[in-house]
């Protein structure tokens, strides 16, 4: 479902954020990337729903070249792929409703289809008493779950998220982590970039890490 | 095919609306901008169009006289009639007997009466009087017209005024060139306010931007609701310039300064025909349109 040839991420002059990284993740499967915080994990996300390119190797996501995919069908890409991050990226001014809504909007679905997926997958996340609030009036753990269920509305194939616990205590933490398993025990591809060393061992799933832009042989960080 | 564009344009009006009413601030400012762009360049519509009328009215005082010999038969009179008719350069002609050319003077100098009245009918001749039209006002048209209309037969003299002609020629090739070069200059600053103000709007908005770009959408999806935004906007300060021009045109014409100076009844004595106040608003939709464009692929991420 994802691979990565030789995939090396430069900013400026200094040393790579990523450098010659090639990796492989089965379709279905559930990984782990760790590493300390600059050790390039958030890059590698980006770099796979192609927010950047890579400065060489190759990127194939889906049978996809992300690396060489024109600007126009970088949208498709994306409707594939559902993103989570650490700051939740919620709309203010939307209810929980809408920012979910939103994601199928964006698709074109039908209006009734979109009402009908954004109710299944918030009932899914236990959100359905939360419809009409604002982000800000919920907690932490429920705008997360808002912004998981805005990234799976749309039924992706690959799941990426970005310290999705990041922010939240170890109680909540294992409550979203619970969540993307179930998403996962579904057929969903799953990426989870994380530094929570205790989450990944009780996870016990396959872990790739990484060190200053380079990937660790063998999963040890 | 249907549905998904229509779809689309619902979203696009659906987002339009609940942009520009979330900024209520932004909004206002975006729309007063506008209207005090395209009011300055009502204004300078409005002199424009008021100097034309001037032009044109002008345009009217040029004469062309073609005094007939007193010898001249009927024949030559009505051939030279029918060439005045049927010349393209010739826009009206009226025929002047000498008795009406001699109470027209007597009329305009009546302490002369006395001496027409001595000196007999000779003085006045019959004569035509010719109106050229707008393409033919010029110097060189008229003296070719003139240099024809004197080998015709039964003509004694055809008068001019060639410095006249060349006065307006020279008034509107000014106003021309002024007018285009004001004209654009003034619409690129409208362009720019409102390029200025959609930036902005793109700023304001930015994580949502990015929210959209996350979730798949596509560039269409993302511009589309700025652009409605942005043309809303325009034509909102387009009927606000509109407005705010003919009130102030009203009270302008209303006022002491406007009774007491015959000259601005030449410069602002009439007002923007309704097409010209429509034009207006158009311009400032069309225009919005235009500055969002190219601020959104400007800001080549969107």
């Amino acid at each position: 479902m994802i691979q990565l040839f030789h995939v090396t991420r430069r900013y400026g002059p200094g040393a790579p954020a990523l450098s010659d990284v090639s990796l492989h993740v089965e379709k279905g499967e559930f990984v782990f990337l760790t590493g300390a915080s600059g050790a390039g994990k958030t890059t590698l996300l980006r770099l796979l729903f192609r927010d950047e390119v890579p400065t060489s190797g190759q990127i194939v996501v889906n049978n996809e070249n992300v690396a060489t995919l024109p600007p126009a069908r970088v949208p498709w890409l994306r409707r594939q792929i559902g993103v989570v991050f650490q700051d939740f990226k919620l709309l203010p001014r939307k209810t929980v409703f809408e920012n979910v809504a939103y994601a199928t909007q964006v698709i074109g679905l039908p209006p009734k289809e979109q009402r009908r997926r954004t109710y299944q997958v918030l009932e899914m996340l236990a959100l359905n008493h939360r419809l009409h609030h604002f982000p800000e009036q919920i907690s932490g753990g429920e705008q997360q779950r808002v912004a998981i269920a805005r990234a799976l509305v749309n039924r992706p194939l690959i799941l990426l998220a970005d310290e999705p616990t990041g922010n939240l205590d170890p109680d909540l933490s294992l409550q979203i982590i619970d969540v993307i398993k179930e998403i996962n025990s579904h057929g969903t591809t799953v990426v989870v970039a994380t530094h929570d060393r205790e989450l990944i061992k009780r996870m016990a799933r396959r872990v790739l890490a990484l060190q200053q832009g380079v990937l660790l042989p063998g999963g040890a960080a | 095919m249907t549905a998904p564009l229509v779809q689309g344009v619902r979203h696009c009006l659906r987002e339009a609306r609940d942009g520009l009413l979330r900024h209520p601030a932004l909004t206002m400012l975006s729309v007063l901008s506008i209207a005090v762009s395209l009011y300055v360049f009502g204004l300078f519509a409005l002199l424009a169009f008021n100097l034309n009328r001037l032009v044109k009215g002008l345009g009217q005082e040029l004469q062309m006289q073609i005094y007939l010999e007193e010898s001249a038969t009927p024949e030559e009179v009505r051939a030279l009639r029918e060439g005045l008719f049927t010349d393209p350069a010739v826009g009206d002609v009226r025929f002047v007997p000498s008795e009406e050319a001699r109470k027209r003077f007597e009329t305009q100098f009546p302490g002369l009466k006395e001496v027409t009245g001595a000196m007999g009918g000779a003085i006045f001749p019959d004569a035509f009087e010719v109106i050229l039209r707008p393409a033919y006002r010029d110097a060189d048209a008229a003296e070719r017209l003139a240099r024809g209309f004197r080998l015709s037969a039964g003509v004694q003299e055809v008068r001019y005024d060639r410095g006249w002609f060349e006065r307006l020629k020279s008034l509107i090739a000014l106003m021309r060139g002024g007018g285009y070069g004001v004209g654009t200059l003034l619409m690129l600053a409208v362009m720019v306010t409102i390029g200025t103000v959609v930036r902005l709007t793109v700023l304001a908005r930015r994580e949502e931007i990015e929210i959209m770009k996350l979730v798949g959408a596509t560039a269409g999806f993302i511009r589309g609701p700025f652009l409605f935004g942005a043309a809303a906007q325009g034509l909102m300060g387009g009927l606000l310039a509109a407005g705010g021009l003919a009130l102030s045109w009203r009270l302008f014409v209303d006022s002491e300064v406007f009774r007491e100076n015959p000259f601005m009844a030449l410069v602002a004595g009439a007002f923007l025909p309704i097409g010209g106040v429509a034009g207006l608003a158009v311009a400032g939709m069309v225009l919005g349109l235009l500055a969002a464009a190219v601020s959104l692929h400007r800001a080549a991420s969107v």
